[in-house]
């Protein structure tokens, strides 16, 4: 990690990290058979789980939505609003991982119809992003001033595409808590 | 916390600059800021201004500089202190001093290395922490003046920086300190032309003894209070500071906290917070005596002393304060034969006014002699305990990004965190698939789509989310079941496992007999066939299956019914002691199961399948068996 090639990468390492891990996701969870889940009651259980934790991801995404916007002094701050944003951050990504792999592993990357598509299609855009993210934040050198919020932005849009077309899908259709 | 503002038109507020290093600057990124935030201290203080709201919030980082380039802003908006940065006297109820500033400085300096407020001043790296630790000196009166530190951290930044810090680095270098009104771009900070923030300058030349004007700033209390307006139109709401009420700390009506204190941080337009101030009157050319009209005898600063870092007193902090943990034996640069450097507050001295300091005598004294002055007590500074030369190493490199140079770890550990995470659910999830079927109560049929329950439940989709159930015939495609029963006539125990169209099928009579079948389960019809001629046709649902088989030239008939886990098809393909076993169970909803094990090719009965580990034994090995899985697709 010294000076060198490692500093000179500009903004495109973290752009071809994000997108080749977006494709990557795409592509295994497109080529990898669906593992299914055991039966409807587990599966439900399961998903009941995962939308619930979805939720949680989403209020955690406003959070950092709030947060982000007190750092651009859009907000009142605080000194604790830094720490506040990584580590709702680092919650909210830690709460996904599960469903993310459940819904990888189980299900796959699905085109069915327009709500599966989508939400297959955000989910490697949402990890993509978050690639990028954490790379344009821990790169060294100077960064343009637009591409934080571009790309927290696009990570925040993701969240809540994938939310609508998953837990508030699941809720309208199938209900909370719902369970044989 | 104060909902402040800290957007500033020219730059980030240090707290936004901190929070978007994730709260850590350089150490000589530190200095850089420290020295020049202390410049800009000296210069009020020497025109009897005190800033005692000084924090991250306050100092505002010019856009784009590299190195940082910091000013000061809200001097004279008296506001609620914050007590991380306040010293310990004032919140002990003591009356601000200039001292009181240099806490603040030290503060922040301690919390700009370590990110921590708090941090300890031993932690900071080899010349900031004896110039924290001296800041942050309990009694008052210890603390370094704000010209000190401006003058060391500018070396230290400079040297640190080496390939050339403008800031006050520039001092001990005449060239880089024309004097005079040139300071400003000269010592690195831009002209604050339009820019209406407090700039910090090295304290040397905030006085520009030059070719001022005499006159252009009367003497007297009016030179003061202009001088001071030049910090900030706040200041310049202070009411005229008279000579001698400065240093007079304990004057409740003093400078510090005017009676119509404004109330909150000024920044919702940039000319009331940042005052549009002529370059030239940010940094009034006046007469040196003009601009230190407070002559008083007993001085701050010893005249005599012609090495400005006197290290007389070895040790800083006696023992009796706090801060006595600090190594007595380091050398402080700031110590001085005299206890202190601004006499303590009881004794109101005067804080930077003395006539010494005025025109050229003193090594401290800001104009007359010019950078010479300074420049020879920066030169003897190497000796003390300030740049050391493997610091100058250590960030030799060339500037261009003098910001941060390696990649941060934090965000690079959450991706290597997240990545962990990731693969150890993978792994979790490869192995709980099967681990956790045995506890399975319910029936067996799976529709992994969501749209598939949905079908199921006949629950509304939402048109919003555009989620139409599949149609029927996708989640008859879908239908993973696994059936099992016996095939009529004796002839045998039968399973079959569905899985979106496709079908697999087991039949035995758990002794000799017995037949792997392949095929298609699609519209209702099933049809499959064996290698050895066996075939099966029939008719399922999501519950049940009929049909006939023809196993060893023999038709029957058989109706199935679903299974739940463990029940169902497992098989083993495995070699043991040379021996080639290939071997078939069914297990039934009633836990019976029915089995045949073939060694090289010799069908057998089966030994028992433990369900919970899936294994069998044979000749005392253990061997492991697979399932057919409807539902995971292992074994289709």
């Amino acid at each position: 990690m010294d000076a060198g090639t490692l500093t000179q990468p500009r903004i495109w390492l973290p752009t071809v990290a994000g997108v080749g891990t977006a494709v990557s996701l795409g592509v295994y969870g497109r080529l990898h058979t669906p593992a299914g889940a055991a039966d409807v009651p587990a599966f439900i259980r399961l998903q009941d789980t995962k939308v619930w934790l979805a939720t949680a991801v989403l209020a955690l995404a406003v959070i950092q939505l709030l947060a982000a916007l007190s750092l651009y002094g859009k907000l009142p701050t605080a000194r604790w609003i830094p720490a506040l944003h990584r580590w709702t951050g680092r919650l909210a990504l830690l709460l996904s991982l599960p469903v993310a792999v459940h819904c990888l592993y189980a299900l796959g990357f699905r085109s069915d119809d327009l709500r599966v598509l989508a939400h297959s299609l955000l989910g490697c855009l949402f990890y993509g992003a978050f690639v990028t993210k954490m790379l344009l934040l821990s790169r060294p050198g100077p960064t343009r001033p637009w591409t934080l919020p571009l790309i927290g932005g696009l990570t925040l849009t993701a969240v809540t595409g994938l939310w609508l077309t998953s837990a508030l899908w699941f809720f309208t259709t199938i209900g909370p808590g719902w369970s044989f | 916390m104060a909902g402040q503002r800290s957007e500033y038109p020219e730059g980030l507020s240090l707290r936004r600059f901190l929070s978007f290093r994730r709260g850590r600057l350089t150490p000589d990124e530190a200095a850089t800021i420290t020295a020049q935030v202390a410049a800009a201290l000296a210069t009020a203080h020497v025109q009897g201004t005190l800033h005692l709201g000084l924090r991250p919030e306050n100092v505002v980082v010019v856009r784009g500089s590299s190195p940082p380039e910091a000013r000061v802003a809200g001097f004279g908006t008296p506001r609620v202190p914050d007590p991380a940065y306040t010293a310990p006297e004032i919140r002990g109820g003591s009356a601000p001093s200039a001292a009181a500033d240099v806490w603040s400085l030290g503060v922040m300096l301690v919390e700009m290395v370590t990110g921590d407020v708090q941090g300890d001043p031993r932690s900071l790296p080899s010349p900031l922490d004896v110039v924290s630790r001296d800041c942050l000196a309990v009694e008052p009166g210890r603390r370094p003046p704000a010209q000190r530190v401006a003058v060391y951290l500018g070396q230290v930044a400079g040297s640190l920086n080496a390939a050339g810090f403008p800031g006050p680095a520039g001092f001990p270098d005449a060239a880089g300190f024309p004097g005079a009104a040139g300071f400003p771009e000269a010592a690195g900070f831009p002209a604050p032309a339009p820019g209406p923030v407090v700039s910090g300058p090295p304290a040397a030349g905030s006085v520009p003894p030059g070719p001022a004007p005499a006159g252009t700033v009367p003497p007297g209390p009016a030179g003061l209070s202009a001088a001071a307006s030049a910090f900030s139109a706040a200041a310049s709401s202070l009411p005229a500071v008279p000579p001698g009420i400065f240093p007079d700390s304990h004057s409740p009506a003093g400078p510090v906290s005017p009676p119509e204190a404004p109330s909150t941080f000024p920044t919702v337009e940039p000319p009331t917070t940042f005052p549009t101030v002529e370059p030239h009157a940010t940094f009034p050319t006046v007469e040196p005596h003009a601009t230190f009209p407070t002559v008083e005898p007993h001085t701050t600063f010893p005249a005599a002393e012609t090495n400005p870092f006197p290290v007389e007193r070895p040790t800083t902090f006696p023992a009796a304060e706090p801060h006595a943990t600090f190594p007595a034996a380091e050398a402080s640069p700031f110590s001085t034969e005299r206890p202190s450097t601004f006499p303590a507050t009881e004794a109101g001295a005067p804080l930077a006014a003395g006539p010494h300091t005025l025109p050229a005598d003193g090594p401290w004294a800001f104009p007359a002699d010019g950078p010479g002055g300074f420049a020879t007590g920066v030169a003897a500074a190497p000796a003390g305990p300030y740049p050391g030369p493997d610091l100058r190493a250590a960030s030799a490199a060339p500037p261009p990004e003098p910001e941060r140079r390696r990649w941060r770890r934090g965000p690079l550990l959450t991706l290597g965190a997240a990545v962990l995470v990731t693969a150890a659910l993978a792994g979790l999830n490869l192995t709980a698939s099967p681990g956790e079927r045995p506890v399975q109560t319910a029936q067996q049929i799976t529709t992994t789509a969501p749209a598939g329950t949905t079908t199921a439940l006949s629950a509304p989709p939402t048109t919003a989310l555009g989620a139409p159930p599949a149609t029927t015939t996708a989640a008859q495609e879908q239908l993973r079941v696994t059936l099992a029963g016996k095939v009529d006539n004796d002839g045998g125990t039968l399973a079959l496992s569905i899985r979106d169209g496709k079908a697999i099928a087991y039949v035995c009579d758990g002794d000799r007999v017995e037949s792997w079948l392949q095929g298609t389960a699609r519209d209702g019809a099933l049809a499959l066939k064996g290698r050895d001629g066996s075939s099966l046709t029939g008719t399922f649902d999501a519950r049940s299956a009929e049909g006939e088989i023809t196993v060893a030239n023999a038709t029957n008939t058989f109706k199935l019914g679903v299974v739940k886990k463990p029940s169902g098809l497992y098989r083993t393909a495995a070699r043991v002691r040379g021996a080639q076993l290939d071997g078939g169970w069914i297990v039934l909803a009633d836990g019976r199961q029915v089995g045949v094990l073939a060694v090289n090719g010799v069908p057998a009965p089966a030994p028992p399948l433990d369900l919970t580990t899936r294994t069998t034994t044979v000749d005392g090995e253990t061997v492991p068996a697979t399932t057919i899985d409807a539902d995971s697709g292992e074994g289709f």
